[in-house]
């Protein structure tokens, strides 16, 4: 079975088509394109110019995937598309290009959480069974862990996204969105050196990251903090903060694997953090790289065409797009109860 | 149905019939956020989508016709990419 999916929920525009074969359950990625919306440093990415850049670019990114695919398109079983958490503006762009080529060529069409998205894809890329997840994104931060068909939420972020804090800090700084404000982060704090204290957040299972910006607001100009230190410092500071409620969560369910999705996900000393609290638990970590970490087309049609083939399809007139759309509304009929 | 004091009537033309249907499904999804202050109705007339605007103000009416313009640019260039590829 064939699937395409349509991701546009902040800036980028992400299509994928996936295949599975429904006798051994073999996943082929046959495309994967993206474009991303960067914006100049100093700037974030807005609803209205993300949706612009969506618009201007989907045909040919569709058209690409299509062709590195080599798929016809009477071959595709399904059309997936995101229908949230996400920029309303984006989100309602892409899907409606998804809902018009679902008429244009008589395909059902299947509305998909892009949480569940990026779960079931690094479980898909890693081979996880069962793993207690870390989704950390510009738009979310949760510690997941999957029980009775859900997938539910042990620990989630009070204010912002840890990607969020990270995008804005890069701004403060005036650092490059190019390709992502989180890798420029990540090269200098290689060289930073001194470590300067930030506010730790943690209360109970869930952490918060405000704090961070309005201290770093305040301490950017003094002399005795370089960039370079404020990178290191800042990174150390949240990825602590997220290794020690994924720690707990790990202990309340006795899970010994860990897998890290989400665009911050690809962050290597985050990995790195995470690694040396596991192998301490005799666990495992699980990470994917930017392919399949930042957002991207294929896991839409992945976890798509997982709940097709369960039966699930999205009524058209019902196929609306919904900026909050938390990861345990969603009944995951695909998997075993445990 | 009263009027809200601001309206328009857009008559947009396309290729078929078939195809001013799909491009009035697909818009009919999406519901008006500010039901109360805008009303839009959207239907065909053979080959032609005829969207209906009822609108408070006529900055809301302004608003909406525009972002629908957005959408229905977008249908009709997705129309002429993809429509009849195998």
């Amino acid at each position: 079975m064939i699937a395409i999916g349509f991701e546009g929920s902040a800036n980028k525009l992400g299509i994928g088509i996936i295949e599975h074969s429904t006798e051994t359950g073999v996943v082929n990625i046959l495309a994967n394109i993206r474009h991303t919306h960067v914006t100049p440093p100093g700037t974030g990415f807005l609803p209205r110019d993300t949706a612009v850049h969506h618009r201007e670019h989907i045909i040919p990114v569709v058209k690409e995937a299509l062709k590195t695919s080599n798929v016809q398109i009477k071959d595709i079983d399904v059309i997936c598309y995101t229908k949230g958490p996400g920029m309303g503006a984006p989100l309602v762009s892409v899907a409606i290009v998804a809902r018009t080529l679902a008429l244009l060529w008589n395909k059902p069409i299947v509305g998909v959480n892009h949480c569940i998205g990026h779960i079931e894809m690094g479980r898909e890329i890693t081979g996880a069974d069962n793993p207690v997840v870390l989704y950390v994104s510009g738009g979310n931060t949760q510690v997941i862990a999957y029980s009775e068909h859900r997938y539910r939420i042990f620990g989630e972020t009070l204010d912002i996204a840890v990607g969020n804090c990270l995008d804005r800090f890069a701004r403060i700084l005036n650092l490059s969105n190019d390709p992502s404000p989180g890798y420029n982060i990540e090269q200098h704090a290689k060289k930073g050196k001194k470590f300067i204290e930030l506010p730790y957040t943690v209360k109970g299972m869930d952490v918060s990251f405000s704090g961070i910006l309005s201290n770093i607001e305040t301490i950017k100009n003094e002399q005795s903090c370089s960039p370079e230190d404020l990178c290191f410092s800042l990174q150390e500071t949240v990825f602590a903060m997220l290794v020690e409620i994924t720690e707990r969560a790990m202990a309340h369910i006795g899970s010994k694997e860990v897998l890290i999705v989400g665009g911050v996900g690809c962050n290597l000393r985050l990995q790195e953090m995470m690694a040396q609290m596991v192998e301490q638990r005799d666990g495992k970590v699980f990470a994917t790289d930017e392919r399949f970490c930042i957002d991207n087309g294929i896991m839409i049609a992945h976890a798509g065409l997982l709940a097709y083939r369960t039966g699930f399809i999205t009524p058209l007139e019902r196929s609306t797009c919904t900026q909050r759309f938390r990861t345990d509304e969603v009944y995951v009929a695909w998997r075993d109860a445990n | 149905m009263t009027s809200l004091g601001h309206s328009l009537v857009l008559t947009i033309p396309f290729p078929s019939s078939r195809l001013a249907n799909i491009a009035e499904r697909t818009l009919n999804v999406d519901k008006e956020l500010k039901s109360d202050q805008v009303k839009r109705i959207i239907t065909t007339d053979d080959d032609k989508l005829v969207v209906t605007f009822d609108c408070a103000s006529v900055k809301l009416l302004r608003v909406s016709v525009n972002s629908l313009l957005d959408m229905i640019i977008m249908i009709t260039k997705t129309m002429d990419a993809f429509d009849g590829m195998e």
